[in-house]
């Protein structure tokens, strides 16, 4: 197997020991993704010069004897929502196609290049982050590396798509609904949505500014929490960044679970599930010696409160296209976004004040539970182009059920970590949530390393994409 | 907002009044999307809250 497949661990310790350098890792997964994209339809732009240029400063710095970081000449891609510099930051949209190149990288990405990652692109989505599917209809569908005829989630799926097909080890992506939780479930890997006002979104183009997350995708929880700590760090860009001290978890890995008390939740996270997710979450809680949680009688509401917010703020962000440019905006989100405008503002007021009754009561179950269990998808990835789901009897409209075990939880914030477990429905994966109190991602962290030790829960790339 | 024809009615006037200009074919696809708003928020505007419930987090200047 080549390095570039291997974990960003590995590759960094390569690097830095000089049996290869940081160029030619990069020319190598520069090649990869020339390669495999066109079956994926994971990138929007493949930024050669840039990984070139960052390849080369990792490299002199290595000869200059510096430490460079963790993430040593290690290839990365970030969702196109990212200011990434000299590149326009799309979007996802054909309206923002129009503006210039971006004059300096956001926050999260000088994070990662800081730390000695390589930028090699920039990652399909759904237009403005609205979506579970990323059928993008400006620049085409990302396909599931496990089956190239279904979805890749959304609506951080390039990002999914691109760590799942084993061109770069860890992505960044974006989670209102969602849209972390989702694709990790859809392609089999590990995602991590932090606590609101962790990680700092600036330079991102907001969608649901009191729901908007950002966060890693790996394909181990080594380089899962590597990326996390090292986009750690206050950042005053972003008006909803909590001050806080950074709190790393990387030396958390090797912790182990003894002490930690785990609950299943049941009650609203019981809804119709498909056989696959009912049986990793059932395999998951059984690893972890999980009780079993009746999830408070509000959770409903608190996802229903989600959408309310979602609606009412997203058509807040695009009003002026809405007027304006609606016409080149994403058919499937359009409509949506224009029904979202008409939300009467009482109905806004409530959802706040369930979303308040909704973390209080979560805040209840976590004196009782450091990590609960939950599923992330109810179903694994669906064909490109399908519209409903037929799941225990009930038909509904497929993209917004991706969000019925994902929405309730970003709607208060809370820290969650999605595992994958293989071969769950055929050779289709998904993927469960572990879900923490606020701040507690080192507990979350622990656990998915103590799964992925266990074998349960890990991440290979897609066979079809293995060398 | 129960009745088909009142979602309708008010989603033209909604947004006219917002100066969205939607024409015959968008109000059509706006008030199918508005009626599965108002489906998908029945929970939570059912959900009864007291009015000294705080809405949000408190702004910090």
């Amino acid at each position: 197997m080549s390095l570039i497949t291997q974990s960003a661990v590995d590759i960094a310790r390569e690097i830095k020991s000089g049996a290869i350098s940081a160029t030619e890792v990069a020319q190598a997964a520069l090649a990869r993704a020339q390669a495999l994209d066109p079956k994926v339809n994971a990138f929007t732009k493949i930024t050669e010069a840039r990984a070139l240029a960052d390849a080369a400063a990792v490299d002199a710095s290595i000869a200059r004897g510096e430490d460079i970081g963790p993430l040593a000449g290690v290839p990365y891609a970030v969702k196109n929502l990212f200011d990434i510099e000299g590149i326009t930051t799309l979007a996802g949209s054909k309206i923002e196609a129009d503006n210039a190149p971006a004059e300096a990288d956001c926050f999260a990405v000088a994070q990662l290049k800081a730390a000695g990652g390589v930028c090699i692109g920039a990652l399909n989505m759904d237009e403005y982050a609205y979506g579970f599917t990323t059928e993008n209809t400006h620049y085409g569908p990302s396909r599931n590396p496990h089956d190239l005829a279904r979805s890749a989630g959304g609506s951080s799926g390039g990002s999914g798509a691109a760590v799942a097909a084993g061109i770069v080890p860890i992505t960044l992506g974006t989670d209102t609904n969602g849209s972390i939780r989702v694709p990790a479930s859809l392609n089999g890997i590990f995602g991590l949505k932090p606590t609101y006002g962790r990680l700092s979104r600036a330079g991102s183009i907001a969608f649901v500014p009191s729901l908007d997350h950002i966060g890693p995708f790996a394909r181990t929880v080594a380089d899962l929490a590597i990326a996390y700590d090292v986009m750690q760090g206050r950042d005053a860009q972003d008006a909803g960044q909590v001050s806080r001290a950074a709190e790393p978890v990387t030396a958390a890995l090797d912790h182990g679970i003894d002490g930690l008390r785990f609950g299943r939740l049941g009650g609203y996270f019981d809804q119709p599930l498909s056989d696959a997710a009912r049986s990793a979450v059932g395999r998951v809680s059984a690893a972890l010696k999980a009780a079993t949680v009746a999830s408070p009688e509000i959770t409903a509401a608190g996802r229903s409160a989600a959408f309310v917010i979602t609606g009412v703020e997203g058509a807040g962000q695009h009003r002026a296209h809405l007027r304006q440019r609606r016409a080149d905006m994403e058919p499937l989100s359009r409509d949506r976004l224009l029904a979202g405008a008409l939300i009467p503002a009482e109905w806004y007021q409530h959802a706040l004040k369930v979303r308040a009754l909704w973390r209080a009561a979560m805040a209840e179950l976590f004196r009782d539970y450091d990590v609960l269990i939950a599923p992330a998808t109810a179903v694994p990835a669906q064909p490109i182009g399908q519209e409903m789901l037929e799941l225990g009897g009930q038909t509904m409209p497929l993209r917004p059920a991706f969000g019925l075990f994902t929405q309730p939880i970003t709607c208060i914030g809370l820290p969650v970590l999605a595992v994958p477990l293989q071969n769950a429905e055929g050779k289709l994966p998904i993927g469960v949530q572990l879900i923490a109190a606020p701040w507690r991602e080192d507990l979350l962290v622990r656990t998915a390393a103590a799964l992925e030790a266990q074998g349960l829960c890990r991440a290979p790339i897609a066979p079809a994409f293995q060398d | 907002m129960e009745d088909a024809t009142d979602i309708a009615a008010y989603v033209r006037a909604a947004a006219a009044l917002q100066g969205l200009g939607l024409d015959e074919a968008e109000l059509a696809r706006v008030t199918a999307a508005f009626t599965l708003v108002t489906r998908f928020a029945e929970p939570v505007l059912a959900w009864p809250v007291d009015a000294a419930v705080e809405p949000a987090l408190v702004f910090q200047p």
